[in-house]
């Protein structure tokens, strides 16, 4: 874990004390076991929420309406 | 006969301008909402440059105990007002909040005016343009004050901020206001406002509501426009703006002025804004309340719990029905908000982080490497466990009509408490934060997961006299039925009446 809190730290350009990048490292195994439980369901053919609204193109909305007169 | 008559008339009419006198000059900010205002300033019994000196002056007398404004705008809000009342001289009243004083949280875009997300890094930015709540509520009639204290970029829930100081609760200064949006809260608690907008993104609009005592609302994802929000201070898909007011009526009327479609914000949503006022009044004998068990009980303090179930029982006596509803995957809510939260929230703070990480407090910058080692792949799988939780919401709220919770399982700490990381409560010591998130936002979070309309609003009182919240969540875009079961609740209970003494 801490080699990767030193990785992310030199491509910021971070500078961490030793005492910092264990503090770090230990929160983020911390923070690994919680994430750990989103493994634990059974997410077969489910979506993910994404949050995607298109809007309706002006071009799409006039030929729905020529195509109603129609 | 005559005579007696001629005497007494000079007399009668003195005694009438004195009394309109006294109306005029006397406006008491702690006695008065929006919607007790809204017909005098209309009548032009008070004119909207009044009431702004009013609460000039009452920010003057109480806002350095407090701290509850960053930056305010005097100038700038007196020539607001100079216009309004021009307006309404000349016939043109915009409605409810025409003439209001209001304050907005320093992480929305207002134009000319410094706007800093709580951050270092912002602390000169001054932006040349509105954010659309902010652009709604001047058209409304609003007048904005100034700008309020938040947590760092939003970050936590205390409003303790090493940059711009600490934020007091006005119900007992040694406390924390709560947060992010801790100094809206404390604003319109004290009185230094009369309507606040906040944002939302773990329950900082809710969280400071329930700890200083006033109402605050988060709508549904969409309906209120974000553009304009500082960018890193909530996350794309958690965050929500909302109002701070002092009633639910005040509340619904904010609501309305800031709701609906923003072409330039493609998350808003299309869907119509109803007159949320109208809602109020109507009877809720018959409605669903429902009650998630475990989750919340598990983060309640004894107190917090009494002022819960007296909560329960009044509605009941409204004649609500009360009912135990299960949401299977109620615990995957933490670790879903952290994955999705943080991840959204670092995704835009690279620049900062290569020109000026030590900008950031130390927790902030750990919390963003942090965030920074979360694999996409843990991203997306985190959406999916939310798409479960959003159709278990869906199938609960299937079943009742709203579901209630506590805002926050324990009143306020105090800020020594807060800056140790322990509260004692019920004769034990508590951590504040834990891997999954801090107490203070656990109750508040499954509503943003989820994106449903919450409010939060008073349902009593520690035995210190700190407030206690309450939440309220609908299925999307019924805030109408959280403001008719809120107000149902506000009228019966009336904590509103209780007023902190500053």
């Amino acid at each position: 874990m801490d080699q990767q809190v030193r990785r992310i730290a030199a491509r910021y350009g971070i500078d961490l004390s030793e005492e910092e990048i264990a503090r770090i490292a230990r929160e983020a195994e911390a923070q690994e076991k919680v994430l750990a439980a989103l493994y634990k369901i059974d997410l077969d053919q489910t979506r993910p929420i994404l949050g995607i609204t298109l809007p309706r193109s002006e071009g799409a909305r006039q030929s729905r309406r020529r195509g109603s007169k129609r | 006969m005559r005579r007696a008559n001629t005497r007494r008339k000079p007399a009668r009419s003195k005694i009438k301008r004195k009394t309109e006198s006294d109306i005029r000059a006397h406006v008491d900010p702690a006695q008065v909402t929006i919607a007790d205002l809204a017909p005098r300033v209309k009548s032009k019994k008070i004119s909207a440059v009044e009431l702004t000196q009013a609460f000039l002056e009452r920010i003057r007398a109480l806002n350095p105990g407090l701290n509850a404004y960053q930056t305010i705008t005097e100038a700038e809000g007196l020539a607001q007002a100079r216009k309004l009342d021009t307006d309404l001289r000349a016939g043109r009243w915009r409605g409810s909040l025409h003439g209001i004083p209001f304050s907005i949280k320093d992480n929305l875009a207002t134009r000319g005016i410094k706007t800093t997300g709580g951050s270092k890094h912002l602390s000169d930015w001054v932006p040349d343009f509105d954010a659309t709540v902010v652009e709604r509520l001047k058209q409304a009639g609003a007048v904005i004050l100034g700008k309020t204290n938040m947590h760092e970029w939003a970050a936590g829930s205390t409003t303790i901020n090493p940059h711009y100081g600490t934020t007091a609760n006005p119900w007992d200064k040694s406390r924390i206001a709560g947060g992010s949006s801790g100094g809206s809260a404390a604003a319109v608690a004290a009185s230094l406002c009369l309507g606040s907008i906040g944002t939302d993104n773990a329950g900082s609009v809710r969280n400071p509501a329930a700890l200083c005592g006033v109402v605050g609302l988060k709508a549904t994802n969409g309906r209120v426009s974000r553009y304009g929000g500082v960018l890193g201070t909530g996350g794309f898909s958690t965050d929500h703006f909302g109002p701070f007011a002092k009633t639910v009526k005040d509340c619904a009327l904010i609501l309305r002025a800031i709701a609906g479609y923003d072409p330039k914000d493609p998350l808003s949503a299309r869907e119509t804004v109803p007159n949320y006022v109208s809602s109020l009044g109507k009877p809720v004998r018959g409605l669903r309340a429902g009650v998630i068990g475990t989750y919340f009980d598990d983060l309640m303090s004894g107190e917090v719990k009494e002022s819960f179930a007296a909560a329960l029982n009044q509605l009941k006596a409204l004649g609500m029905k009360i009912v135990p509803i299960d949401i299977p995957h109620m615990d995957l809510i933490p670790a879903v908000q952290l994955a999705t939260s943080r991840v959204e929230n670092v995704a835009v703070a690279h620049d900062h982080l290569r020109r000026a990480p030590r900008d950031y407090s130390a927790p902030l910058l750990y919390r963003h490497i942090k965030a920074l080692m979360i694999p996409a792949e843990t991203y997306m799988t985190a959406q999916r466990v939310r798409r479960v939780i959003c159709d278990e919401f869906a199938a609960a709220l299937g079943k009742v009509d709203v579901i209630v919770a506590p805002t926050v399982g324990l009143p306020a700490e105090t800020v020594e408490e807060s800056r140790r990381g322990y509260v004692a409560i019920d004769g034990k010591e508590i951590p504040l934060s834990e891997e999954r998130g801090n107490r203070g936002t656990l109750c508040t979070i499954p509503f943003n997961v989820t994106g449903l309309p919450t409010m939060s609003l008073c349902c009593g009182f520690s035995q210190t006299g700190m407030p206690i919240g309450l939440q309220i969540a609908a299925p999307p875009f019924a805030e109408a039925l959280v403001f008719q079961v809120g107000h149902a609740y506000e009228q019966a209970a009336r904590w509103f009446e209780r007023k902190p003494m500053l």
